[in-house]
C-alpha cells in the first residue's frame, strides 16, 4: 500500500523537485550573486541586492501591484459570485455555460490581450463607436491606464474566481436553501444568510488563485498600462531582460513571494483549523 | 371537524407521470396526521407542495380555510423538518433555532428559544455546530427550529429513517408526546406503514399518486378499502376475495369445530421470531400461506399435515380487481 502511493506521488514529487524547488534554490543562489556585464551572474557573494530592494520607486510599484491585485481581487468576486451562482442554477443547461466560462482559455492569453488594446486605444472600437454616437466629442485614453490594467486582470483571472465557487455552489445541499426560505428568509436572506457564508471556501480559493495570480502578472500591466502602470511582474521581467541584472531580479522575485506567503498564512491558517 | 389543512383536488404532474394525482384531503387540527405509501407513490411531493418547495399543476391548498399556493414558502405558516434535518451547518444549534425568529424580527428572542431548548432537552449544547452533535440531537434541533415559530402545521419529511433503528422506536414514541404536548397540528410523510400505525391519530394512504384510503390507524389495518391498503399496512394472505392476516391465523393438527373457516396445508418452514412463530404452509396450491402462532404452541415441523384456521370476523373481504 505505501509502496503504490510512493508510486503514484513520484511523478508529481519529481515534476514539482523539478520545476519547482530546483530552480527556487537556484533564484535563491542568484540573487546572493553579482550581476555578470552580459547578464547572467558571475561571484562574489553578496547581500547587496537584498540591501537594494526598500527603494521608494519599488515600495511604490509593490505597494501599487497589491493595489491593483487586490482591487482586481474584489471585482472578480463581485462579478464571479453571481455568475458561478446563475452556472450553478441553470439546471440542464449548466455544462454548455460552463464550456462558455473555458472557452477563452482557447486561445492564447497574448492574443486577447492584444484584442482588448484594440478594444481600448484611442482608435479603437470602443471610442469610434461613442464618437460616431455623439457621446463623446473626442475620443478618451483609456488604454494606458490603471483602468486598462484592472479590466484587463479582471477580464483574464474572472474564471479562477467563478470556477471553485462553482464547485462549492454546486455541492450545496438544497435542502439548506429550502429550508431558510422555510424558516421565513426571503430570497435576498437566504443567499446572505446561508449560500454566502456557505460558499466561503469557493470564495477564498477563488481569491487566492486571483490575487496571487494578479500580484504576479506582467503580461498585462505590459501591454494594457505602459510605463506608468509598471507592475511588480514587469520589474522583474525588466530585471532579466534589458537591465540584465539577473541578481536583482532574483532578489525581488522572492520578495514577491514572502509577500504572497505572508498574506496567505493567515488563509491557510484558518484552513488547517477547519474553519472553512 | 376543524380542519388545519384541506388539500381539494391537488395536482402535480411533470413531464412524463402525474406525481399527485387529484388529492383531496383533510388535516384535523391538533392531530398527528400521516402520509403514507410505497417509495414514488408522491407523499414526499405532496408535503413539499404544502411547504410550497413544488407548485401544483392543479387544486387548492387551504391553510386555515386560506388559500396558500401562491405563496412562496417563506409567507406559508408551516415550517418543515427535513428527512437530513437541513441543519445550517455553519450555525450553532442557538443559531439554527434563532434562524427563523430573526427572519420575522421577533424581539425577544431569549425566551421562546429558552422554552424550547429546555422542551427538547438541547440545553448545554446550544452552541455546537451540527457536526459536533448526535443524530437524535440533530433531530431535536431540527423539531425546535421549526416549533419555536410556532407553525400552523409541522410538516415532518421521514423524521425517523435517519435515525439508528435502536433510536427509532423510542423517538417515536417521543415524537407522540411531544405533539401532545405542543398541541401544533403534524403531517408526517414515511414510508414505513409500523411507524405510521403506532403514532398517528389519522392516515392516508398512497399509491402512484392517488389517495388509497384515509382513516384512523384501526380502520386502516383492520378495515382497508383496498386490496393495496391491505397488502401495504401489513402481511395477509389472500384466498380469492378474502384477505385473512397472519397474526389471526392459528394451526392445528386436526380440523377445528364449529364456525371456524380452516384450510389443510403442508409446513414448509418454521421460523422462531422471539415473540411469535412464523410459519410458512402450502395450501396445495402452491400458494405459501403465513401463520404467526404464539411461541408456547405445538412445534410444526417443516412436512407436517395441517390444518390453517381463522375466525370468520377476521376476514377481510375484498373483491379482486376485475
Amino acid at each position: 500500500m505505501t509502496r503504490l502511493r510512493a508510486w503514484f506521488l513520484a511523478p508529481s514529487a519529481l515534476l514539482l523537485a523539478a520545476l519547482f524547488l530546483i530552480p527556487l534554490g537556484i533564484i535563491c543562489a542568484y540573487s546572493l550573486m553579482t550581476r555578470g556585464p552580459y547578464g547572467g551572474v558571475s561571484g562574489p557573494w553578496t547581500w547587496d541586492n537584498y540591501a537594494r530592494l526598500p527603494d521608494p520607486l519599488y515600495l511604490l510599484i509593490l505597494w501599487r501591484s497589491l493595489l491593483y491585485a487586490a482591487i482586481s481581487t474584489a471585482l472578480c468576486v463581485l462579478m464571479g459570485f453571481p455568475l458561478a451562482l446563475f452556472l450553478a442554477r441553470s439546471g440542464h443547461r449548466r455544462n454548455l455555460y460552463l464550456a462558455l466560462v473555458i472557452v477563452p482559455f482557447w486561445t492564447s492569453f497574448l492574443v486577447r490581450t492584444y484584442a482588448w488594446m484594440f478594444l481600448l486605444r484611442e482608435t479603437g472600437l470602443i471610442n469610434s463607436v461613442l464618437v460616431w454616437l455623439g457621446i463623446l466629442e473626442q475620443p478618451f485614453e483609456m488604454l494606458y491606464t490603471p483602468f486598462a490594467v484592472i479590466l484587463g486582470l479582471v477580464y483574464g483571472y474572472l474564471p479562477f474566481m467563478v470556477l471553485p465557487i462553482y464547485a462549492t455552489l454546486e455541492r450545496l445541499d438544497r435542502s439548506l436553501i429550502e429550508a431558510a426560505a422555510d424558516l421565513g428568509a426571503r430570497p435576498l436572506e437566504s443567499l446572505f444568510r446561508i449560500v454566502i457564508p456557505l460558499s466561503r471556501p469557493g470564495i477564498l480559493a477563488g481569491s487566492v488563485l486571483v490575487f496571487i495570480s494578479c500580484l504576479g502578472a506582467y503580461l498585462t500591466p505590459d501591454l494594457l498600462g505602459g510605463g506608468k502602470t509598471i507592475m511588480i511582474g514587469n520589474l522583474v521581467q525588466n530585471q532579466f531582460t534589458s537591465a540584465r541584472d539577473w541578481p536583482f531580479g532574483s532578489a525581488l522575485s522572492l520578495l514577491l513571494m514572502l509577500v504572497v506567503m505572508l498574506l496567505l498564512m493567515p488563509v491557510l491558517r484558518r484552513r488547517q483549523e477547519g474553519l472553512l | 371537524m376543524d380542519s388545519v389543512l384541506e388539500l381539494r383536488r391537488v395536482s402535480k404532474h411533470y413531464l412524463h407521470h402525474r406525481a399527485v394525482d387529484e388529492v383531496t384531503l383533510s388535516v384535523p387540527r391538533g392531530s398527528l396526521f400521516s402520509l403514507v405509501g410505497p417509495s414514488g407513490c408522491g407523499k414526499t411531493t405532496t408535503l413539499r407542495l404544502v411547504a410550497g418547495f413544488e407548485q401544483p399543476s392543479g387544486g387548492e391548498l387551504l391553510l386555515n380555510g386560506s388559500r396558500i399556493e401562491h405563496l412562496p414558502p417563506y409567507e406559508r405558516n408551516v415550517s418543515t423538518v427535513f428527512q437530513n434535518y437541513a441543519l445550517f451547518p455553519h450555525l450553532s444549534a442557538r443559531q439554527n433555532i434563532e434562524f427563523g425568529l430573526r427572519r420575522r424580527g421577533t424581539a425577544d428572542l431569549d425566551s421562546p428559544v429558552r422554552k424550547v431548548i429546555e422542551l427538547l432537552r438541547l440545553a448545554g449544547k446550544e452552541s455546537r455546530r451540527p457536526h459536533q452533535m448526535s443524530g437524535g440531537e440533530r433531530q431535536r434541533v431540527a423539531l425546535a427550529r421549526s416549533l419555536v415559530l410556532e407553525p400552523d402545521l409541522l410538516l415532518l419529511d421521514e423524521p425517523l429513517s435517519a435515525l439508528d433503528p435502536q433510536l427509532r422506536k423510542q423517538v417515536r414514541m417521543e415524537l407522540k408526546s411531544l405533539q401532545r404536548r405542543v398541541g401544533i397540528t403534524f403531517l408526517l410523510v414515511t414510508h414505513d406503514q409500523e411507524e405510521a400505525l403506532s403514532l398517528s391519530d389519522g392516515i392516508a394512504v398512497m399509491n402512484r399518486g392517488r389517495l388509497e384510503q384515509i382513516g384512523d390507524p384501526e380502520q386502516i389495518y383492520l378495515r382497508p378499502a383496498t386490496r393495496f391498503v391491505a397488502s401495504f399496512v401489513g402481511a395477509i394472505n389472500w384466498l380469492g376475495n378474502v384477505g385473512v392476516r397472519p397474526e389471526s391465523t392459528r394451526i392445528a393438527q386436526t380440523p377445528p369445530d364449529g364456525d371456524l373457516r380452516s384450510k389443510a396445508a403442508i409446513v414448509r418452514s418454521s421460523t422462531f421470531l422471539g415473540n411469535c412463530v412464523h410459519v410458512e404452509a402450502d395450501l396445495g396450491d402452491g400458494a405459501m400461506f403465513v401463520v404467526e402462532t404464539p411461541r408456547d404452541g405445538d412445534v410444526f415441523p417443516p412436512g407436517e399435515r395441517v390444518h390453517v384456521w381463522w375466525h370468520p370476523s377476521d376476514e377481510i373481504f375484498l373483491p379482486e380487481q376485475p
